[in-house]
């Protein structure tokens, strides 16, 4: 009897609330989809953001204070989602025909589409973790100091990688 | 080239994310970084309404119950808007800027360079050009550029403004603003 109500007790504790929930997904979504942005591409995602809330909230009982923030447990998922989809993905995409860009003009979404087509070209010229921290910084919103504890780097490694990056998208974009 | 230094750039670059004017005493490789830096801030986005939607799976019932009121309130706000729209699309205006920026009119035969999706079917550019010869004549189809499953562009068609601003709708959301429940 005593056990199963301390179990309660402890259950209780380490999942988090819906309200908590709540209050996390408006806190982090923004972030979270514009870093999915990054990552993964424009087109995808709404779908990869509601797919990784939609895994959080399903997971949240998995949730433990003692070890981390709720924000920490949150961007784990993120980051496992997302490196689940590259291992699915398909490859990608496309130079649209000269005519049908011309009419692509006519939507602002599909130039919202290109726009991102471009820095996601810019974001392939580096290496993998150097994507990481671009999309950390500026999809995330992360500061350095949050990104260096993410990725288990320094803060000054952060800050001298960050600015080669974007020194490399920059000389790509311009020469494109 | 002379550079500031690793800590001065970032230091920049948290006010730039700030919205900072861009310094004008800089290196001009630092700024032109700093520059793309801006564009990349300035890129973040809000997450589209269809992510708002599937909010309501988070919520409780209680939650939900309270928010009753806030969801009809923009229900009636978003038809109204919707309602507006294909008010203003009736002038003609949209649909014909729509046919003029696909370099269409009325009097020049015109073949699409990319398959076609009608009426829920894929159309091959020939086979679509015989269906407009034989059936649509007399429609001014508007058509929306797109990309098919495998990001290969495809333009989708539709017989009235109202069809293509609601297949707007349903495949790309509307835009956050007009829903604000979660404000409340």
């Amino acid at each position: 009897m005593v056990l199963s109500s301390l179990r309660a007790l402890f259950a209780r504790q380490s999942r988090l609330d819906e309200e908590e929930f709540i209050i996390l997904y408006r806190e982090q979504e923004r972030s979270v989809y514009n870093y999915v942005c990054y990552r993964l591409g424009y087109e995808d995602a709404d779908d990869v953001t509601s797919e990784i809330f939609s895994k959080a909230w399903a997971k949240r009982a998995s949730y433990d204070p003692n070890k981390g923030t709720s924000k920490t447990w949150l961007w784990m998922i993120v980051r496992h989602v997302v490196i689940d989809r590259f291992r699915k993905r398909r490859p990608i995409v496309v130079q649209l025909s000269e005519k049908v860009a011309a009419a692509n003009r006519v939507s602002v979404e599909v130039e919202r589409r290109e726009e991102w087509r471009n820095i996601r070209d810019a974001l392939a010229q580096l290496q993998p973790l150097d994507q990481d921290i671009i999309s950390l910084r500026f999809g995330a919103g992360k500061t350095n100091r949050s990104i260096a504890t993410t990725l288990g780097l320094t803060e000054a490694n952060v800050a001298q990688r960050l600015r080669r990056a974007l020194r490399t998208m920059r000389v790509y974009l311009d020469e494109k | 080239m002379n550079q500031v230094s690793d800590q001065e750039f970032n230091e920049w670059l948290d006010a730039i994310e700030k919205k900072a004017d861009m310094p004008s005493s800089l290196p001009e490789g630092d700024a032109a970084d700093l520059k793309l830096a801006q564009r990349l801030f300035d890129l973040r986005l809000d997450p589209p309404q269809a992510i708002f939607h599937n909010r309501r799976v988070f919520q409780s019932p209680l939650l939900g119950r309270r928010r009753q009121w806030v969801g009809r309130l923009v229900a009636a706000a978003t038809l109204g808007i919707l309602l507006l729209a294909i008010a203003i699309s009736s002038s003609g205006t949209v649909r014909a800027q729509i046919l003029r920026s696909l370099g269409l009119n009325d009097d020049v035969p015109w073949v699409s360079p990319v398959p076609v999706m009608f009426e829920g079917k894929r159309y091959e550019p020939e086979a679509f050009d015989r269906l407009v010869q034989e059936r649509l004549q007399e429609v001014d189809l508007v058509l929306v550029p797109d990309e098919d499953e495998n990001g290969q562009p495809i333009l989708y068609a539709f017989r009235t403004p109202e069809e293509a601003r609601l297949f707007l709708e349903q495949t790309r959301g509307v835009p956050p603003n007009i829903d604000g429940s979660d404000e409340n």
